[in-house]
């Protein structure tokens, strides 16, 4: 017992380490274009802008003490490794392997996109905290209640950081309500001890993380409202998918609408773009009601819901299948003044980082990522065509598979399709095989075993 | 029977893997000369009037995402029909699965099956025509499937019918030494090689009757392409033969052609287009260029392990091998100078390997069964 406890400290500070690589190397935590910064100013200003939440400002600002935006780095990694190795715990359980955890966070570190996302200044890092959060609630066994509890408290929290949770934790939750209804599915949620009232806990968090967003933007903007910008995220992708140059094509003669004066130059950056109808007259405020009658139109029109459903696919496939990592261009000039503003010590070695210099590349890393990918994809495949491993696993893979999933549809359908949506939770791939690996198989007796078959291939 | 077809059609997702990673089908330069001689009818510079046609009525003049489906489809078909006539396996999904995987991820078929480029029907085409000549017995549907598929695809491009008149040739003049050469031909006969002949002359008869419906031409090579060589023909096809690089014609920009037409015949998709990252210039297939030459490598030396031990693979490893070198040199006769890459047929290397790994006992006993009753008869 004693070596358990010992071994997963060890494991939780390696890994914290391992895992803050590309900070160390890039000599600086990683920022992404205007995004940061606007984080840190909703913070450090105490506003709550349209289009994010404030929640993740507040955690940088408290946890660099206003300080050093290490700590930030470290407390991510930190606590990305603290959920992982509950995951590991709850699925092999006594069989628990100090070496294979390791192994696992090499693997994710050096050949996928899991240090990138926890060295970066960006809410995405809630993402894989999240679902593994949301993974340790559903298949954990005789747990003590504090951790539960402490695993409740940091699954809503990780909601309120991103727009995006609230929307993929509640339909995860409700498909997997939905499974309920039919009955050989209950009966192997039953017999794995996925039992209705842990679901409807879970719901419970969920709901209330959309209470604590509304509390937090009450106290700093005096609304209640939790998503502000929901509308026009929706309108940005209706632009993209071309839904919206097909409506204004057939409703611009009909109704009065403002938009229709700039119908032929609505550029794709819908959302940003200065010469977007949205920055002018006014700017978002201004537009909110007629976009949302727009919204609604569209999808009460038989005709737009049609062209909706079909891009929407095109849309989750096109973000399941695009993860590159390194989305660290050269900070924008708003990035700098927020860091000379906010962080002022720290301003010199931000501007000799590696990335401020344009010193970063990631194709190796992407390469590889894109390999194991394709190489875990193939193994869920295969194990879910030949029923190989036990229903545990094989629920357990599931559910990482349909978190991916659930991710690219409500990005890539309600966002827009970028990669870093989708490289946030890619890695979470292996993570399921060397659970397995960690408590079935003797990797010396396999070995053995291949070799053996190499040698003796019947011709 | 359910398991096999979505399996095939995870298999399809899967080949367009590149095109989804890419936001859009891949473009090269040429692939607007092939939509637009499709919507007009006329035969395209760079080869037959057929893939622009194909373009033109699977795309529904609406979406190129269900060309590249269409042609992700097909290829998906084909390697099903290697794995279930290849090999002696009953349960054959694991290895075929594998074999999508493999070819998508680490080689280059799921870059040729999303490019807008009659490349992927090499392939198709090549893998088709070597079920119909030495599988033993086709199942009457999948043989109709095989025979239309392979004479539509050998006129999708000039290159594909003199590439296998070569290969034909050449196991027609082993059958007039088969007691010396019985591993090569597999289940090869005169009446096969018939059919082979068959496949070709109707392959030819198609292309000729839509050109000279469509332009009052019959001929299928441009006059324009009959132009001096620079260098000797042998040169020509063995530079063919190591441009294992993946089309660099893959960067388009704003300035392209292509994105004109596409504007004119796709303008739905044009802002799908301009998101892509092609378009955005951050495609990058640097790394993986190397891989997929190691990959390549790789298979061939395991494949010369199979003729050394004298596996059934060896026959149609070696037929890849054939279609591989005198594609080169059909494309040094048609294109002369211009080089073609051979990435399109490359991937085709995996499949003997595969196979060969199939007929060992590398799965459980108990995993060789099958769950269905509709099984080849011999």
């Amino acid at each position: 017992m004693k070596n358990h406890i010992n071994n997963g400290w060890i494991a939780l500070l390696l890994s914290t380490l391992i895992l803050c690589f590309w900070a160390f190397f890039n000599l600086f935590p990683l920022t992404f274009n205007s995004d940061t910064a606007t984080y840190l100013e909703t913070a450090f200003y105490g506003r709550v802008y349209e289009d994010r939440p404030i929640l993740y400002g507040l955690f940088m600002k408290v946890i660099s003490f206003e300080t050093s935006l290490w700590l930030v780095v470290f407390v991510q990694s930190l606590l990305i490794s603290f959920v992982i190795l509950l995951n590991f715990k709850i699925m092999a359980k006594q069989s628990y392997c100090l070496a294979y955890h390791m192994l696992f966070i090499l693997l994710i570190t050096f050949g996928m996109g899991a240090s990138f996302v926890s060295c970066w200044l960006m809410s995405d890092i809630f993402t894989p905290i999240t679902i593994l959060c949301l993974g340790f609630l559903l298949f954990n066994t005789n747990t003590r209640k504090l951790l539960i509890i402490v695993i409740s408290i940091l699954f809503v929290i990780s909601i309120v950081m991103h727009n995006s949770h609230f929307y993929i934790c509640i339909t995860i939750v409700l498909i997997l309500l939905f499974g309920f209804i039919i009955k050989p599915i209950r009966v192997l949620f039953k017999k794995e001890g996925l039992y209705l009232k842990r679901l409807c806990y879970i719901f419970t968090m969920v709901v209330l993380s959309s209470f604590l967003s509304s509390a937090l933007h009450q106290a700093y903007n005096g609304n209640l409202k939790s998503v502000q910008s929901g509308v026009f995220f929706l309108m940005g992708n209706l632009v993209e998918m071309g839904v919206i140059d097909s409506y204004l094509a057939d409703n611009c003669v009909q109704k009065n609408l403002k938009i229709c004066q700039y119908k032929d130059s609505i550029p794709n950056n819908f959302l940003w773009s200065e010469k977007s109808p949205l920055s002018k007259d006014g700017g978002w405020i201004e537009h909110k009601e007629e976009y949302t009658f727009i919204v609604k139109d569209i999808l009460t029109t038989p005709k737009y819901m049609i062209q909706l459903v079909y891009k929407s696919v095109l849309l989750t496939l096109k973000q399941f299948f695009l993860f590159d990592t390194g989305e660290a261009k050269e900070p924008t000039p708003r990035v700098e003044d927020a860091i000379s503003n906010f962080y002022p010590d720290s301003y010199e070695h931000f501007i000799s980082s590696r990335q401020s210099i344009g010193k970063l590349d990631f194709q190796l890393v992407n390469f590889f990522q894109t390999l194991i990918f394709g190489l875990c994809l193939l193994i869920y495949c295969l194990v879910f065509l030949l029923r190989k491993m036990n229903t545990r696993y094989r629920l357990y893979m599931a559910f990482i598979l349909l978190s991916l999933f659930i991710n690219a549809f409500i990005c890539g359908t309600l966002s827009g399709v970028f990669p870093r949506y989708q490289d946030r939770l890619v890695w979470l791939l292996p993570l399921p095989l060397f659970a397995y690996i960690m408590e079935y198989v003797d990797v010396k007796k396999q070995f053995q075993k291949i070799k053996n078959t190499i040698w003796n291939l019947q011709f | 029977m359910n398991k096999k077809i979505v399996l095939i059609l995870l298999g399809t997702i899967i080949l367009t893997f590149s095109g989804f990673n890419n936001k859009y089908p891949l473009l090269t330069a040429k692939s607007g000369n092939y939509i637009e001689s499709g919507f007009e009818r006329t035969i395209s510079k760079d080869g037959s009037i057929l893939y622009g046609l194909f373009v033109a009525h699977s795309s529904w003049g609406y979406s190129l995402w269900l060309t590249v489906l269409t042609q992700s489809l097909f290829v998906s078909i084909m390697l099903f029909y290697c794995f279930k006539y290849f090999t002696n396996r009953t349960n054959i999904l694991p290895y075929y699965l594998t074999c999508i995987f493999l070819s998508a991820f680490a080689m280059s078929a799921s870059i040729s099956s999303s490019s807008i480029q009659p490349g992927v029907f090499g392939a198709i085409s090549i893998l088709g025509f070597g079920l119909l000549l030495f599988s033993k017995q086709l199942f009457r549907r999948d043989f109709w499937i095989i025979f239309f598929t392979v004479i539509v695809g050998l006129g999708m491009e000039p290159a594909y019918i003199m590439t296998l008149v070569f290969v034909l040739s050449f196991y027609a003049i082993l059958l007039m030494f088969r007691h010396k050469s019985s591993r090569l031909l597999l289940n090869l006969n005169w009446k096969k090689a018939a059919l082979g002949l068959f496949v070709i002359g109707s392959s030819l008869a198609v292309l000729g009757s839509v050109h000279l419906l469509t332009h009052s031409e019959v001929g299928i090579i441009k006059q324009e392409q009959n132009s001096a060589y620079k260098s000797n023909i042998l040169k020509c096809a063995f530079k063919n033969l190591i441009q294992l690089d993946l089309d660099p014609k893959l960067n388009v920009n704003d300035s392209t052609e292509t994105i004109s037409i596409l504007f004119k015949r796709y303008n739905q998709e044009i802002r799908e287009v301009y998101l892509s990252r092609q378009m955005g210039n951050w495609t990058n297939f640097y790394p993986f260029d190397y891989f997929n030459k190691a990959c390549i490598v790789l298979c061939i030396m395991f494949s010369f392990w199979i003729i050394k031990k004298g596996q059934q693979q060896y026959g149609l490893f070696n037929y890849i091998l054939l279609a591989n070198l005198f594609y080169a040199l059909s494309n040094a006769i048609i294109y002369k100078d211009n080089l073609v890459s051979q990435h399109h047929l490359t991937w085709l290397f995996l499949i003997p390997v595969l196979l060969s790994i199939s007929n060992t006992v590398f799965l459980s006993p108990k995993n060789n069964t099958t769950n269905d009753n509709d099984e080849k008869s011999h």
